[in-house]
């Protein structure tokens, strides 16, 4: 039975993987209380759509200032189980 | 290793079979009878309760060499075509088959509890299906379906019951209706 | 690459039609198939080229993993893949409201028996042996086991958010309500679990193209496709679940178990792959219950009347989040209890812990507060020297009351009606003096009392919640319903994906149909995701959602033929009915189109058959069932207009306690639950007796045991569940008071039977012993040290009755040594 879900998520994979850049995105993502780890260099951002805007930029930032090369960020809105009837 | 038995009246065989299946896998794997279920294959629920030489008997605790030159009747057994068991039947009309994953096990334990004891009072019903576990229905129903099966028996008093391909129990001890150890006091209660 | 077959043993294709409309018993259309042992639950299936999957389990409820080793795994002949968590494609978590958990661990492991690996070999067997050759590499870690350590400030975070999956916060009314008379308790529930018969299994088949159909046991098609489709990198439509036979589910079958793993295996290798949990595996397969610690206060005036409530609850929601978030919210909406009450501060915090992850199970949150606040009831009572069952209904909410958060009560809250009727019914008669049959008493044939010792106790209690889903969420079900003719006779079909678990919606949806179309032949296909979301077998949902749904396609079904006649016939569609497989003159007997329920009357004029209107054409109509709009509980306040609708029951219980050694037989339980509208009887009563033992598991016996994050009794023969000799006479009162909004005008069922039962049960012993008790499931040990029977004379004393027995629940009960700290 569940709650309403987020209204947006935002998961974000970060490069280079053996680096301080995952460290710091994952540490600055945790500080949002926003955070869940989806895999092993990925961590997802899932909240109400400001609070994860909001977030993300903060995430970014942190991110490239510990040497992130690049970073691939994708957006979902949860999907109604009705569109794939 | 190749096993060879008799089941529900006919010649079967299993080839390959490792020496650790047991009698209830290799049914279900092998010959392609799933009826018997596996809700816990270490003998504490009932789900996989079958006849091994007309004795009722927990599959999961046979192991398949052991059943070797035995007769073994599955639920799948018990109905003749497409006339179901009267304990089938009574199962389904008392509404004592919700998930249904007990009930193979039950049907079996009931048919061999009517067998040896035709008209049993509710405390020997219980006692006779206590090996049974069943989680949807609260038993309420499955007690129904037993006085019912009662009330249509077809059991004879010798034991045992004739064109439903189980074996004879000639030379083996007849089973007395009740236990005479015990009180004949009725169950009490509504 | 040759594409697998589907399997040789398909699922339940039913070919029974179903006889009866709605508020008849009519047989299963799965029962014959059932009986006969020829019906094909998942852990039936059975695929040409087959492979049995299996996976690695951690031992350890917390540790990092190093390394994970499959070499020694892959070379063990008959093995045909190892995969970890490299191997998943998409996302790498999953989760019913939050993606928190792991497909497969690959770094942190947080409860004793998380997946880590996986392997696919050409007997199960062989698959289990490689699997124990898996090497992990793990640096064992202390779990974090205790909640409120986990609550604690600087408790390390299990999560990146936290220990705080949720908190509810409820005030309403005024928050300083001065009462004459207060009782506080605090108490605590076990961790319950579901135990289905049926072990988690299914057979994953690839279809050559990249997709996969996955034939499964589960309770929500599309959110486990949704999932699946996630984490396996592929698009919905890629993935086609079908339902096979499910051996119940009870909420444990919400969150996925083996569909990833095992579409993982099918598409890795090319060949279908079955999962089969054993029972040892499958109680660390699925969630369980949450343990619960609640603190109650209860506030009253002297004349007995609620003044206030207040009340800390923490649930424990283990590793993962499963649908936590939500019991939760049900705990604290429903922590009063079906009581008016003008001021209530709840408090309820569901959190992160390395215990196993806890989740739906029948009740959801209800139950676990039930049992506190009824036992609140009782002590209330005895401290007003009031009656307590006259205290409930003093109290009892009625149409037009207000839940804590705010909400009005809409239709029938008969609560004092429903506790008049189980008082009512007459008591069993006690055990005969003189006659002695070991089996009527506590112990049985173990021979451990002859009746010395032996006290009988009654109890009663009432419970409520929810139906449906709840806070805004948009919750519906889909069918597809086609009429046509087959061999010169009408026939209907009904599709949903409704998940049938075993309580009847297979039947349901048939009865509707046949109802609405008066059509004698109607099937109900094989649920699959062909069709749109039936939502889930969950939350007493099933028969009004998917029920509605197929109401509401057999309208449109119907009106288009009546359409189709009117231009035949010539008149008008609104004078024309649907009845016995004909079309006749509406008489205005039953609903718009209907010419009444009774499909056998036929005085009606016959205006044209079906079979000659349609001939070969078929008539096909799906439809949505949404339910009324609820709404966000507010943060701050937890007010808000959350719920669909409320089902109350209540029960009473008479127990003999064997006061010397502890233990307890049920004599009898008793019922009175309103159901709404029954549309099948004989089916309403399986799930009220089903569920009432569920309730007496919770109450004397069901509790797995965890111990610094470890489970100790996964089995059987430790979790212990009701036989047919635990299991008392039940009786049962049911009534149909109706609904405004509802199909039919019914009402959930499946949950209340749950929820007051238990706490009805340990009244009764706390009665017959005086013990306060204020765990559940209660333990012998918790009641030994009475006095017996000999040292007091009177009749059995009664919770309902005033006069507390000798040692009056005063102070806490000792706490129990061996009691988990989860």
């Amino acid at each position: 039975m569940p709650v309403p879900p987020a209204e947006l998520t935002a998961e974000l994979t970060i490069a280079p993987e053996d680096d301080q850049a995952v460290q710091a995105g994952r540490q600055a993502a945790a500080d949002t209380g926003l955070a869940l780890d989806t895999g092993p260099t990925t961590t997802a951002l899932s909240g109400a759509r400001r609070e994860v805007l909001d977030a993300l930029s903060r995430v970014l930032a942190a991110a490239l200032d510990a040497g992130a090369t690049s970073v691939e960020v994708r957006l979902e809105v949860p999907r109604d189980t009705r569109e794939h009837a | 290793m190749r096993v060879s038995f008799t089941v529900n009246s006919e010649p079967r065989v299993a080839d390959d079979v490792w020496e650790g299946e047991s009698l209830l896998f290799v049914l279900r794997e092998r010959l392609g009878l799933p009826g018997s279920k596996n809700a816990c294959e270490q003998g504490e629920c009932g789900s996989c309760s079958v006849y091994l030489d007309g004795v009722l008997v927990c599959a999961c605790l046979v192991l398949a060499g052991q059943a070797e030159g035995s007769e073994v009747v599955t639920v799948e057994g018990l109905a003749s075509g497409d006339d179901l068991h009267p304990v089938q039947e009574a199962f389904v009309e008392a509404g004592a088959v919700q998930c249904g994953f007990c009930t193979p096990g039950l049907v079996v334990t009931t048919h061999d509890l009517l067998r040896r004891n035709p008209s049993p009072t509710d405390p020997e019903i219980r006692e006779a299906l206590a090996g049974n576990l069943c989680r949807c229905t609260g038993y309420e129903k499955v007690l129904d379906a037993v006085r019912l099966a009662a009330t249509r028996g077809v059991w004879t008093d010798a034991g045992d019951d004739p064109g439903h391909g189980l074996p004879s129990r000639s030379g083996a001890p007849r089973t007395r209706g009740r236990d005479d150890t015990r009180s004949r006091a009725e169950e009490t209660g509504p | 690459m040759t594409v697998p077959a589907p399997p040789t043993r398909q699922p339940f294709a039913p070919t029974t039609p179903v006889t009866g409309g709605i508020g008849e018993s009519p047989r299963r259309p799965d029962g014959s198939l059932k009986v006969k042992g020829e019906f094909a639950y998942s852990s039936d299936l059975w695929a040409e080229g087959m492979l049995w999957g299996a996976t690695v389990r951690s031992p350890h409820p917390r540790a990092r993993i190093r390394s994970v080793d499959t070499t020694k795994a892959l070379l063990v002949p008959g093995v045909l893949a190892v995969l970890t968590a490299d191997d998943v494609p998409g996302r790498k978590t999953y989760g019913l409201e939050i993606p928190d958990q792991p497909v497969l661990a690959w770094e942190d492991v947080r409860y004793q028996g998380e997946p880590v690996a996986l392997v696919a070999a050409d007997h199960p067997e062989t698959a289990r042996r490689a699997a124990d050759l898996v090497a992990v590499d793990y640096e064992v870690l202390d779990p974090l086991v205790d909640p409120e350590a986990a609550l604690a400030e600087g408790a390390p975070p299990l999560h990146p958010k936290g220990n705080v999956l949720r908190h509810i916060r409820i005030r309403h009314g005024d928050q300083a309500h001065p009462a004459d008379v207060v009782v506080t308790g605090e108490y605590e529930v076990g961790m319950q679990d579901q135990a289905f018969l049926g072990p988690e299994s299914g057979l994953a088949v690839p279809d050559g193209e990249g997709g996969v159909d996955l034939y499964v046991s589960t309770q929500w098609l599309h959110v486990d496709r949704d999932q699946l489709a996630a984490s396996l990198g592929l698009s919905p439509d890629q993935i086609r679940i079908t339902l096979a036979g499910v051996g119940g589910a009870f909420g444990a079958r919400e969150d996925l178990s083996m569909q990833i793993h095992a579409c993982l295996l099918a598409l890795r290798t090319g060949r279908p792959v079955k999962i089969l949990y054993s029972r040892e595996e499958s109680f660390f397969g699925h969630v369980h219950r949450h343990p619960a610690r609640l603190r109650y206060e209860h506030g009253a005036t002297r004349d007995g009347r609620l003044a206030y409530v207040k009340a800390r609850i923490v649930l424990d929601g283990g590793a993962y989040a499963s649908s936590s978030t939500a019991v939760c919210s049900n705990a604290a909406c429903f922590a009063v209890g079906p009581y008016d009450v003008p001021s209530a501060t709840i408090d309820c915090t569901v959190v992160y812990t390395d215990n196993p992850p806890c989740g739906a199970m029948r009740g959801f949150g209800a139950v676990q507060t039930c049992f506190a606040y009824e036992t609140q009831m009782d002590r209330l009572a005895a401290e007003l020297g009031m009656d307590a069952v006259e205290l409930r209904v003093r109290n009892a909410m009625t149409t037009g009351s207000h839940l804590p958060t705010g909400q009005r009560v809409d239709g029938a809250a008969p609560v004092a009606e429903l506790l008049q009727r189980v008082q009512a019914m007459s008591l069993p008669t006690d055990r005969p003096a003189g006659s002695l049959d070991l089996r009527t008493l506590p112990g049985g044939v173990s021979n451990t009392t002859h009746g010395e010792g032996v006290r009988r106790g009654v109890g009663y209690a009432a419970g409520f919640k929810n139906v449906g889903y709840s806070e805004g969420f948009d919750d519906y079900s889909t069918a597809l319903v086609r009429l046509s003719v087959v061999a010169g006779e009408p026939q209907v079909e009904v599709h949903t994906a409704a998940a049938e678990v075993g309580q009847g919606l297979v039947t349901v949806q048939a009865q509707i149909a046949r109802t609405e179309l008066g059509v004698e032949r109607v099937v109900v296909l094989p649920a699959d995701t062909q069709v749109g979301s039936a939502g889930s077998s969950s939350a007493s949902r099933q028969t009004w959602m998917t029920g509605g749904a197929v109401k509401a396609a057999c309208e449109a079904v119907r009106d288009r033929v009546l359409d189709m006649a009117a231009a035949r016939l010539g008149r008008p569609a609104a004078d024309l009915a649907l009845e016995g497989g004909v079309v006749v003159a509406a008489d205005g007997a039953g609903p718009a189109g209907t010419a009444g329920i009774d499909l056998t009357d036929t005085s009606a004029d016959v205006l044209i058959p079906l079979a000659d209107l349609l001939v070969e054409e078929l008539v096909e109509e799906t439809r949505e069932y949404h339910h009324r709009q609820t709404r966000a509980l507010a943060p701050e306040t937890g007010q808000g207009e959350a719920h669909v609708a409320f089902a109350f029951a209540t029960h009473r219980a008479v127990v003999d306690v064997d006061t010397e050694l502890g233990l307890v037989k049920v004599v009898e339980i008793a019922t009175a639950q309103d159901v709404g509208k029954a549309i099948n009887p004989q089916a309403v009563e399986g799930q009220l007796e089903g569920g009432i033992a569920q309730g007496l598991g919770l109450a004397v016996m069901e509790e797995i045991q965890v111990v610094d994050g470890k489970v100790r009794n996964p089995s059987f023969t430790d979790y212990l569940i009701p036989t047919v000799l635990d299991m008392p006479p039940v009786r049962l009162d049911v009534l149909e008071l109706g609904h405004p909004d509802s199909p039919y005008g019914l009402r959930g069922i499946g949950e209340p039977p749950t929820i007051s039962s238990t706490p009805a049960i340990v009244a009764a012993i706390r009665a017959a012993t005086g013990r306060p008790l204020t765990r559940v499931p209660v333990r012998p040990e918790h009641i030994v040290g009475v006095p017996g029977p000999e040292a007091t004379e009177g009749p059995p004393a009664t919770a309902g009755r005033a006069g507390p027995p000798e040692e009056a629940a005063a102070g806490q009960e000792r706490r129990d040594p061996d009691a988990e700290g989860g």
